[in-house]
């Protein structure tokens, strides 16, 4: 930076104000004349807090305005200028006014003429140069690793000015909305095409040459400023490592059918950069746009905390000026987006890159949601393709490898839940308890429909083999007193039984499990109360030497204490493993505080996730290398990218699968999940599906926009509750189905490659003289089938097959 | 930026600690961490010296379970937080296999000089409860090579903000004597070493 800063300068304010003046102190020879005469110049466009960033630290950064203003002459001369708050300062308010009136509305031809005296160059960064001596800009609008955007200018005679930097939320509040709504910089260099050329260098993206000589013309010969170069710009120009870089992948804006018509001018790649379009209020597109975004105002409470909470963050000023009104309006509304940030636990700090990928998903899924909603409003266009295609990247995969078969669908039909009534008939009438149905069917209804809450506790202990399907009532009952005695005969082994209770080693599985219970599900309103006058100890607690400080008790607290170590006793080889308590609780609640109940039911749900609580981890491995060779051939692009990231070891689906979504999910719907899982319907790990449906739903996101591993780690974390567990399961079915249509294409095709190599090998062909002779393949025959490599299915996928209880 | 991780025994208060610090704010709803949620990772601006940094902090599970998965991030951090409940004199004994273990895992170039911080939590509760006193707590840290030692509660966010400032201290001086080892991996990958660790074959 050339400008001189204010240490340098030795010309002082009296001076300034006094002859309206600056001291030039630049040794630049032109300007080197002493005090020139005031010029008054009319001010034809101003914008505010445009700042000058002198050092690197915030606090010496100056504010000011950036204006464009005309000098009358024989040929009129059009100056760019910035002056700094301070000095308008000096002259007083009626300056100050000059300049925001004529940025809430720009001179126009027939408009009052606002005159203004400005400094040529020199004190604080202050000039104004004429855009004859501008050589050109360097632009770089805001991106993810520079909130403001900032404009540099280089003059012909080589030296440069002070970079700009657009501080568009401050300068969006200091004249209350009436700015436009995009970036302050793309509106400057607006205004300049209208007193000069500008060039956008197709060497340097970031580079506009004003009034370009013709050999500059030919060397940076590109398009003029259009719509789509912020665009462009913003993919090509950010100083951020091109591996870091947000990808020009696209997160397609949802194509109305208007905005189907009008792509080609108003199509961009991202949301995220759709926003700094200017908003022509009368365009077509514009139309259509405004008939997308008012599907905004339709927006599920869960999403419309999350959208509330994320603009209404710190980082998000800067982008508030270019939100679409309906999406602003959620900007600190009056809502209770605080306890949203609560629950989160994220606050106010948080990186701005993931905080922008929030924002992206948002406003995508709105945006997608309002797509449907219009989709449906036009029945006519509606193809039967539309309902996949919200499915979006197996449709992808299909056509790549198995385009021969329809796209699955989803067949589940959460909106009526197995009740009551339902239930009965499932039984005979006889009152025998004898199912009608089989287990099979049973739980196939289950998969599809759920359960009213009420008929979990009845149901549960069937879908996990508590009790048997197939017998009567009477040897039900015959059972269910075996186990219950059972269970306090295990009781029995450690309550009111001191030698066992206080030995050293339980003890210690005391303290883990009471540490725990104490903060699992303690809003749910069994856990939720404490009764008055109530020690820190409790009846299961160890004793008050080590327990430390932790929040007190209850009845049911300790009860599923209680439970957690009964099953420690019985299952011995485990332990007492964090995460236990989070699948126990639910289980406790929805059976209405059944003690035994709850144990057995725990002990089956147990049978199905004890390989994920092994000492060696064992289990979680394997899950989680199963789930990665599902992506790689489900989704090669997303695996790409994560080995890229060193991602592959999918630590962010780790809490996921060890304790089956427990804490991704609100409470009732972890209930549905989880009831889902136990009927094994389509595959024994149904659960895989159900992280590879979460990966893909947000892979858009992932792709662009997270491209380091803690990245997506702490993405993945915060998606916890806001996820929509209806349409994941949705996306989790149509990809199993998938799958296996895959795996079947593959095995078919693997088999018509042998068939083709051993009928090349025997291939004989005639010879002219009648004779039949070898003619074995040619090598560029072989190559071209081992080109045609399918991928693997590994012994793990295969086992992704599985459904039932054939195990 | 500077990479802490913070240990000690489940329940000592450690995700507590970071909330407060993070978004000044105390709930009795946090769950265990576990898993993966270890790597919770949140970024704070502080001002320290003057200067605007990033910091990252990472929130690990008590159980030892879960530490396998922890160690990959032991690796690069520039600050390792100790934590105990002062009204639990087991956790305060624990400290010593913790210091043990990071140093192990985490093999830093100076071992002797790597920055440690201890912080005793939940001193908000009444003094006869407490089992460690501030002498005994004191003797440790100094015999370990002059641990700077806090007491603080999360939960009447005691002393937290005073603790993240020297935490945030330390690790950006460690930072910038790391960045003098031009070989030093990269910390924020997850180098092959430690995923094969983590035996995921990837
Ligand atoms: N009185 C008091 N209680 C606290 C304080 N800090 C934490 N707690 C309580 O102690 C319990 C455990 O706190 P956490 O922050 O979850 O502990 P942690 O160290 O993260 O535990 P793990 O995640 O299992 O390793 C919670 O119930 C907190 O409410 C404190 O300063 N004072
Ligand atoms: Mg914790």
């Amino acid at each position: 930076m050339t400008a001189s800063g204010p240490s340098a300068s030795p010309g002082s304010l009296s001076t300034i104000s006094t002859d309206s003046m600056v001291q030039i102190t630049r040794n630049d020879d032109d300007e080197r004349t002493g005090p020139r005469a005031p010029h008054m110049d009319q001010l034809l466009w101003s914008k505010s807090k445009v700042y000058v960033h002198p050092t690197a630290y915030a606090r010496d950064n100056i504010p000011g305005f950036v204006a464009l203003t005309k000098r009358d002459g024989l040929n009129p001369t059009y100056l760019l200028a910035w002056i700094p708050e301070t000095l308008l300062d000096e002259k007083g308010r009626d300056e100050w006014e000059k300049f925001t009136k004529v940025e809430a509305k720009p001179a126009e031809l027939d408009d009052d003429i606002v005159l203004v005296d400005l400094p040529s160059r020199g004190e604080s960064y202050a000039f104004s140069v004429p855009l004859s001596s501008v050589y050109s800009l360097i632009v770089h609008p805001p991106s993810l690793s520079s909130w403001y955007g900032s404009i540099g200018i280089n003059l012909i005679d080589g030296l440069n000015l002070s970079t700009l930097h657009f501080h568009d939320d401050e300068s969006h509040s200091l004249t209350q909305g009436q700015t436009s709504y995009s970036w302050g910089g793309e509106d400057l260099l607006q205004r300049l095409r209208q007193y000069a050329n500008l060039l956008r260098s197709s060497l340097q993206p970031t580079l506009f040459l004003v009034d370009p000589s013709r050999q500059d013309i030919e060397t940076h010969s590109t398009l003029l400023f259009n719509d789509d170069s912020v665009d462009s710009i913003l993919h090509t120009s950010s100083p951020v490592p091109p591996h870091r870089r947000p990808r020009p992948q696209s997160i397609s804006l949802p194509a109305s059918p208007d905005a189907e018509r009008t792509r080609g001018h108003s199509r961009r790649n991202s949301i995220l950069h759709q926003t700094f379009a200017p908003l022509a209020p009368a365009s077509p597109s514009s139309q259509a746009r405004s008939a997308l975004l008012a599907g905004f105002s339709n927006i599920t409470r869960a999403t419309r905390h999350a959208a509330q909470n994320i603009l209404s963050h710190p980082l998000a000023k800067p982008i508030l000026p270019h939100l679409p009104d309906p999406v602003k309006s959620l900007v600190n509304a009056n809502g209770e987006w605080s306890s949203w940030v609560e629950k989160g636990g994220v606050g106010e700090f948080e990186s701005a890159r993931i905080y922008l990928a929030r924002w992206a998903r948002i406003v995508a899924e709105e945006g997608e949601r309002s797509r449907r909603k219009e989709a449906q409003t036009i029945p006519a266009e509606s193809t039967s393709t539309e309902e996949t295609s919200d499915l979006g990247v197996f449709e992808l995969l299909r056509s790549t490898i198995s385009s021969s078969q329809p796209p699955p669908k989803a067949s589940r039909e959460p909106q009526r839940p197995v009740d009551r009534r339902a239930w009965e008939k499932f039984f005979n009438k006889d009152n025998s308890g004898r199912p009608r149905v089989s287990f099979a069917e049973f739980r196939h209804e289950v998969f599809k429909r759920g359960l009213t809450p009420g008929l979990r506790r009845t149901a549960w202990p069937f879908l996990l083999g508590v009790v048997p399907w197939d017998v009567d009532a009477e040897e039900r009952e015959r059972i269910w007193a075996e186990k219950k005695a059972e269970y306090a005969r295990l009781k029995g082994a450690w309550c009111g039984v001191p030698e066992v209770f206080n030995r050293e080693d339980i003890l210690d599985e005391r303290h883990r499990i009471d540490v725990d219970c104490r903060r699992t599900d303690r809003t749910q309103p069994l856990f939720a109360s404490v009764p008055e006058k109530r020690d820190m100890a409790s009846s299961f607690s160890p004793n008050i030497q080590d327990i430390g400080a932790q929040p007190p008790s209850n009845e049911h607290v300790d009860t599923l204490a209680g439970i957690l170590l009964t099953y420690n006793l019985y299952e011995k080889q485990l332990g007492y493993v964090q995460g236990m308590s989070d699948l126990c609780a639910p289980i406790y609640i929805e059976t209405g505080a059944d003690e035994a109940l709850t144990f057995w039911c725990f002990v089956d749900v147990m049978e199905r996730m004890k390989q994920n609580f092994l000492r060696d981890q064992s289990g979680m491995k394997k899950q989680l290398l199963t789930l990665q060779q599902l992506i790689a051939v489900m989704d090669p692009e997303i695996y790409r990218h994560l080995e890229k990231i060193d991602g592959l070891n999918l630590f962010f689906c780790f809490r996921w699968i060890l304790i089956a979504f427990k804490r991704e999910f609100a409470f009732d719907d972890v209930l549905k999940l989880w009831e889902v899982l136990w009927t094994d319907y389509y595959s024994n790990q149904f659960i895989l599906f159900v992280a590879l449906a979460l990966i893909e739903s947000h892979r858009d996101v992932i792709l662009r926009y997270l491209v380091e591993f803690d990245e997506i780690l702490k993405y993945c974390n915060e998606l916890s509750g806001t996820i929509e567990l209806d349409s994941t399961l949705a996306q989790a079915e149509v990809l199993f189905l998938s799958f296996a249509q895959l795996v079947a294409d593959i095995d078919r095709r693997t088999e018509e490659h042998k068939h083709t190599r051993v009928q090349l090998r025997r291939r004989k062909s005639t010879a002219k003289d009648g004779t039949v002779v070898n003619a074995p393949a040619t090598p560029s025959e072989v190559a071209a089938l081992d080109k045609m490599q399918l991928p693997t299915i590994s012994e793990n996928l295969r086992e992704l097959l599985k459904s039932g209880r054939d195990k | 930026m500077g990479r802490v991780i913070i240990l000690g025994d489940s329940g000592v208060g450690k995700t507590s600690l970071m909330n407060q610090y993070v978004n000044k704010r105390f709930s009795n709803q946090y769950k265990a961490t576990i898993g993966a949620d270890l790597h919770v990772l949140l970024t704070k601006e502080v001002m320290v010296n003057d200067r605007l940094v990033t910091m990252q902090l990472w929130d690990t599970a008590g159980q030892e379970r879960f530490q396998s998965l922890g160690v990959a991030f032991y690796r690069g951090a520039d600050c390792c937080v100790l934590v105990y409940d002062v009204n639990s004199s087991k956790s305060f004994e624990t400290l010593d296999s913790w210091r043990d273990e990071f140093l192990i895992q985490a093999s830093p170039h100076d071992p002797d000089n790597f920055p440690f911080v201890v912080l005793g939590n939940k001193v908000d509760v009444e003094e006869n409860k407490r089992q460690v006193t501030q002498k005994r707590a004191m003797t440790w840290c100094q015999s370990k090579g002059n641990i700077p030692y806090f007491e603080t509660s999360a939960k009447e966010a005691i002393n937290v903000e005073q603790a993240f400032m020297e935490i945030a201290k330390n690790a950006l001086q460690q930072e910038a004597e790391v960045e003098l080892y031009a070989d030093y991996p990269d910390p924020i990958k997850i180098d092959s070493e430690s995923t094969q660790n983590y035996g995921c074959n990837c």
